[in-house]
């Protein structure tokens, strides 16, 4: 069984480097496909079976034991995830297209272990670099499927917001690393509710809803959401499935505790903040234009704050893959995401950034002109110097004798301080 | 196998090859003058052989690893030392002197006088070695007052571009004012305690107490602050990268920015006691804030992609200081590591953008775009390396910055530590700009591409592969780092 849950983890990876050195031959996917259906069986089947197992792998850089825990509600989320693949991709392996099978099919199925390892890795620092690699492997997918350069380079950008979103997991593992003096994610978060003071609360609550709300796609931080619309069927399955926003309401599941420990003020505050970004969320997929996809996603991501606030996450969360799952497969929109932006030049920067680029640009010119006046002065004083220095007769004496008075006086003063 | 007075032997012999190096350059005829390159190039791999011959036979008695050599002159004694503490930024140096020199075969093959360049390029280098293994006070000022003259010297004689004596001047002036508060800092620890060797004056310390020990902690850290430009002692990098010739840009950048570091973490941690940081910590932390997130910001504000690259060395180095202001283990070694990572990293990075200018001919971030299709596996490279040097992981950056940032958090000033968070996110802001605009921006009407000379691409390959090695050993060298800085004698008193 051990084999078994490190070959749930690695299998998608390997089937991927296979794919591709075989140059996406329909064999080869086809009998990929098959492995990770007889996968996803066992899995299936352990799922029910086994309650908890954990499988030890050794010590991480950091000097901690990492291990992959199996046990619900994640085993049954893996398991899901597995499904939502072999479902996805029944008809692009099966019954391609005269195009052949989209492009992505490898890092797809790369993801898809990426995923199933941020879901049973137990070590705290460990997740961060899984969920690190989940949003390299999501940008990496969107660059591979976008049409044009231009649509590249603003599909980089979304990288920038889901950073935002890792830095702020990182500063939860930490806190909590810090605070319970172990790497372990179900030590740390189960004792986050006992040893977090109220100001590390603050710091834990804010930094958690901001990287769940990022990897849930939530306005403002949807665009990467918007650009995973307009990937092919079985990538976007996965994506809006399995990818960031499962990773999201996994960690809410986990914050939940420490959610429920707040305090009164401090929990109004928050979910009264929270409420009102949930609605400007739903306002802003009013909007026309907007796809199906992105809309009902959205709406369902909303509900996972609504499920936390009346602790119903638990079967929310069990069921997010597959509602998720049926939305991506039977919501398809006529046209793709057009860009707005001028054909001649790349994005400008976003508006705030753009800001405070503009004021740093201002003060490091004001501080060269500083500088430069600065250095400047010696050679004004000198050039001050050489126009008195070069004038008349009595002013050319003028200097040696100014220059002698110091040395008069100090000759004086030692001769002075001799006497007995 | 130990061999201690083989081993100091080794250690003289590579302080040395360097200055022959040198000499021989420069005693070369005219119409040999071509072969100061290989020469030079020859000189640093024997000074590599030599370092690691002095290691490896070093003593096993001294706890901390250190080997040491002496020569008396006079009465004069100035001492070497090769300890824990030194032997990371060390093997940052000579890895990458390796990298620049060689990158050098191509870049200056056809400069003016190349003999005179690689002499001082030798001298640069071998300043940086003598101060980064100096022992006795007096010893560490001359070495660097040399690395300083010879990077001077440099960018005035082959600096490019229309306002070198300006750029130069004020290099000058601000390396010499962080050169004064040292010398005055070192004056006044030698009246007081009669000796300029750190370990008699760190002795001194813990018996007496100096009351001018704040002031003596600021001058020094002031004056390696401006060698590590932090903010707003940053003013010399940005035109003085901009200007020098690519293998002293990388020197400068990866190198001897270093220094600065080494510097606080030797005579500031290590003599005068983790104590004279604590009492700075507030405003060390809140200065290198302000250098990472500033660097980041005015990297973003560049349109001169050599700048771009520049400014996020303000940005690094402010990890760096962020890392020694949290004054504990993690937050040294966390730094230490930093400086290893950037180095390489940025070492790679600048070659990766002089090979764009080489192929190129421009420099102009608006000139420049559409490369994802003409030079796609340089592209990727650099996407590759700017992720790294974000903190992406598994590559060697995550393994120093999670090291930083845990310490800031666990540091007396926590709330500084969270937003410590903010600056990886704005690494990878200016780091996709500059990848972003040369990759996908349209391209430019009339941009050909062309080849760079030979050695300039197999370094920036080799840099590319040693970025990508080191990123898969972050782990082992992680806990080598620490190894290494827990042995040494006095690491954190």
């Amino acid at each position: 069984m051990s084999v078994l849950i490190v070959a749930l983890v690695l299998t998608p990876v390997l089937l991927a480097v296979v794919i591709r050195l075989a140059g996406h031959a329909r064999p080869v996917l086809r009998g990929a496909w098959l492995v990770m259906v007889a996968l996803a069986a066992s899995a299936s089947v352990m799922s029910m079976t086994v309650p908890d197992l954990t499988v030890a792998l050794g010590l991480t850089p950091w000097n901690s034991q990492v291990g992959l825990s199996f046990g619900r509600p994640a085993s049954f989320l893996l398991v899901f995830v597995y499904w939502s693949i072999i479902l996805s991709f029944i008809a692009p392996i099966w019954r391609p297209t005269a195009d052949g099978p989209p492009k992505g099919i490898d890092l797809t199925w790369c993801l898809c272990g990426a995923i199933c390892a941020g879901l049973l890795v137990n070590d705290l620092l460990a997740r961060v670099v899984i969920l690190d690699l989940v949003s390299v492997l999501v940008i990496i997918l969107l660059l591979v499927s976008s049409p044009s350069d231009r649509t590249r380079f603003s599909v980089i950008w979304h990288y920038v917001v889901l950073r935002l979103g890792d830095m702020g997991f990182l500063l939860v593992a930490l806190l909590l690393a810090q605070l319970s003096d172990s790497m372990s994610i179900g030590a740390a978060f189960g004792l986050s509710a006992d040893l977090v003071g109220p100001q590390q609360q603050i710091v834990l609550v804010i930094a958690g809803l901001l990287a769940v709300w990022i990897k849930l796609g939530l306005a403002p931080a949807s665009g990467w959401l918007r650009a995973a619309c307009d990937l092919p069927v079985p990538q976007r399955a996965l994506v809006l499935s399995g990818g960031p926003p499962l990773l999201g309401v996994y960690l809410l599941y986990r914050l939940q505790p420490t959610l429920a420990a707040m305090d009164s003020t401090l929990a109004v505050v928050v979910w009264a903040i929270v409420a009102l970004m949930a609605l400007a969320s739903l306002v802003m997929i009013a909007r026309p234009g907007q796809p199906k996809i992105l809309r009902c996603a959205t709406l369902h991501s909303v509900l996972a704050l609504v499920a936390c606030l009346t602790q119903t996450l638990v079967p929310y969360l069990l069921s997010f893959v597959p509602v998720r799952l049926a939305l991506a497969l039977a919501l398809r929109d006529a046209a793709p995401h057009t860009e707005t932006l001028d054909e001649t030049r790349s994005p400008a920067l976003p508006g705030r950034l753009s800001a405070m680029v503009a004021s740093t640009a201002c003060v490091e010119a004001r501080l060269d002109g500083a500088v430069a006046a600065l250095c400047r002065s010696p050679h004004r004083l000198g050039a001050w110097l050489q126009h008195y220095h070069t004038g008349k007769l009595r002013l050319n004496l003028l200097w040696p004798v100014l220059g002698l008075i110091p040395f008069l006086l100090a000759l004086l003063v030692s001769t002075l301080g001799q006497r007995p | 196998m130990t061999n201690p007075s083989l081993s100091s032997l080794a250690l003289l012999v590579a302080l040395l090859t360097p200055c022959l190096g040198a000499g021989i350059a420069l005693a070369l005829p005219k119409r040999q003058r071509g072969r100061a390159g290989p020469i030079a190039l020859g000189a640093m791999v024997l000074t590599m052989l030599a370092l690691m011959l002095a290691w490896l036979l070093r003593s096993s008695a001294n706890a901390d690893g250190a080997l040491g050599a002496s020569v008396s002159a006079h009465g004069f004694v100035p001492a070497l030392r090769l300890d824990g503490l030194a032997v990371p930024f060390v093997v940052n140096l000579i890895i990458v002197a390796l990298l620049a020199l060689y990158y050098a075969q191509g870049y200056l093959r056809h400069a003016d006088n190349p003999h005179w360049c690689y002499a001082l390029i030798l001298l640069f280098i071998g300043g940086m070695l003598g101060a980064l293994v100096a022992d006795e006070l007096l010893t560490f000022l001359v070495l660097w007052e040399v690395m300083l003259v010879s990077s001077w010297l440099l960018l005035l004689g082959w600096g490019e571009g229309p306002h070198v004596s300006e750029v130069t001047q004020r290099y000058f002036v601000y390396t010499q004012a962080g050169s004064l508060l040292l010398l005055a800092a070192v004056a006044w620890l030698a009246a007081a305690s009669g000796s300029t060797h750190p370990d008699e004056i760190a002795l001194y310390l813990n018996q007496h107490s100096l009351p001018g020990l704040p002031y003596v902690a600021a001058a020094m850290l002031l004056g390696f602050g401006v060698k590590m430009a932090i903010a707003p002692l940053h003013g010399w990098l940005p035109d003085a990268h901009a200007i020098a010739p690519m293998p002293v840009t990388i020197l400068l950048a990866a190198a001897m920015l270093a220094m600065g570091a080494y510097g606080i973490l030797r005579f500031v941690v290590g003599m005068l006691g983790a104590t004279s940081i604590v009492m700075l910590q507030l405003p060390l932390m809140v200065l290198a804030l302000i250098s990472q997130i500033y660097g980041a910001l005015m990297s973003l504000a560049s349109d001169d992609i050599k700048r771009i690259v520049a400014y996020s060395s303000v940005s690094q180095m402010g990890y760096v200081l962020f890392g020694i202001a949290a004054a504990s283990q993690l937050g040294l070694t966390g730094s230490v590591l930093h400086v290893i990572s950037h180095g390489v990293l940025k070492a790679f990075l600048f070659m990766a953008v002089g090979v764009v200018i080489a192929r190129t001919g421009r420099r102009q971030i608006a000139e420049l775009g559409g490369l994802w299709r003409l030079a796609p596996r340089l592209m990727a490279a650099l996407g590759l390396g700017i992720l790294a040097l974000s903190g992406v992981p598994p590559m060697i950056a995550f393994h120093s910055e999670w090291r930083i940032l845990w310490a800031g958090l666990a540091s007396n000033y926590p709330a500084l530590g969270a937003v410590a968070f903010i600056s990886p996110v704005l690494t990878v802001c200016y780091g996709l700009a500059l990848f972003g605009r040369l990759a996908f921006a349209p391209e430019p009407p009339g941009l050909t591409i062309g080849q760079a000379p030979r050695p300039i691409t197999a370094s920036t390959a080799a840099a590319f592969g040693l970025a990508v090695v080191l990123g898969l050993l972050g782990g082992p060298l992680g806990r080598w780092v620490t190894d290494l800085l827990t042995a040494t004698q006095g690491g954190l008193r």
